[in-house]
């Protein structure tokens, strides 16, 4: 029995380390012109929301937290972050057409105004992504006016 | 027998008075006759506040359009463009049941052109 325990302890461990070998690419791609930071510049209070407790899923900029680095956690957050990405990178908002930025905007309300959005599993990770009702009713002002801002232009 | 037939008048009365309203609320969206026919037969088993599924209902319900935002309807009109470009709506276990409410070609073709003149028209008159 021992001997047993002690041999399926070894092959657990030799899991652990082969699967670190297989590490999925990191998304660190550089900043460009038609983030959404750069292309409405919200106030840097808002600005400093929307990286902390959005970017790290729907941009091309993750700030990765050391667990982030071992298999197979990487896994699990690579995927939260391609699927993020897909719904929305904020990265590439100068890249929608008109009517899509607005709705962009519309959406980023409704997420958090519900509560969809930070991932609760997320928050559970990044104590300070929560949002507070201050900040998602300024997050929903700012992004109302933006919209109708849009719509002139 | 006279008083049956004044309660029986009077619910007919009732019944068509609350027609002409559902359909009166419903023709504030007031898209051409050929686009509203699509979204009857397509989306409004589902989209409007009388539907059964509170996620349809949520996401829009084309009865209480007047009563959205400028920048919510824009936002349902992007989303009526991608639903259709996509092919996510009418949702297959829908159509499992209507099969015939598929959208055709034409069909889609039609809405997509509403969307986006619609959504044009609403930022212009803005």
């Amino acid at each position: 029995m021992n001997r047993w325990l002690k041999w399926s302890l070894l092959i657990l461990i030799g899991i652990f380390v082969v699967i670190q070998f297989f590490r999925p690419e990191r998304n660190l791609l550089p900043p460009t012109e038609s983030d959404l930071l750069v292309q409405l510049d919200p106030p840097e209070e808002l600005a400093l929301i929307l990286q902390n407790s959005c970017y790290d899923c729907h941009s091309n900029q993750t700030r990765y937290p050391w667990y982030s680095h071992v298999s197979p956690v990487s896994w699990y957050l690579d995927r939260h972050i391609r699927e993020g990405k897909e719904e929305v990178n904020f990265s590439h908002f100068g890249d929608l057409e008109q009517r899509a930025k607005i709705r962009l905007l519309n959406e980023i309300c409704e997420e958090v105004e519900e509560g969809s959005m930070p991932l609760p599993s997320y928050i559970r990770m990044h104590r300070d992504a929560l949002l507070t009702a201050e900040e998602i009713a300024s997050l929903c002002d700012w992004s109302e006016l933006e919209a109708l801002r849009l719509m002139r232009e | 027998m006279k008083n049956k037939v004044i309660l029986l008048l009077l619910v007919a009365g009732g019944f068509i008075l609350l027609q002409s309203l559902i359909l009166k609320k419903r023709a504030d969206l007031n898209p051409p006759e050929e686009v509203q026919k699509i979204l009857e037969s397509s989306c409004y088993d589902c989209h409007t506040s009388a539907g059964q599924n509170d996620d349809a209902k949520k996401a829009i319900s084309f009865d209480e359009w007047d009563g959205y935002r400028l920048t919510k309807k824009i936002s349902i009109l992007d989303e009526i463009t991608e639903v259709i470009e996509k092919d996510k709506m009418p949702p297959g276990k829908y159509l499992e049941f209507k099969p015939d409410r598929k959208l055709e070609p034409e069909q889609k073709e039609t809405l997509l052109k509403w969307a986006e003149e619609t959504s044009k028209a609403l930022m212009e008159g803005n």
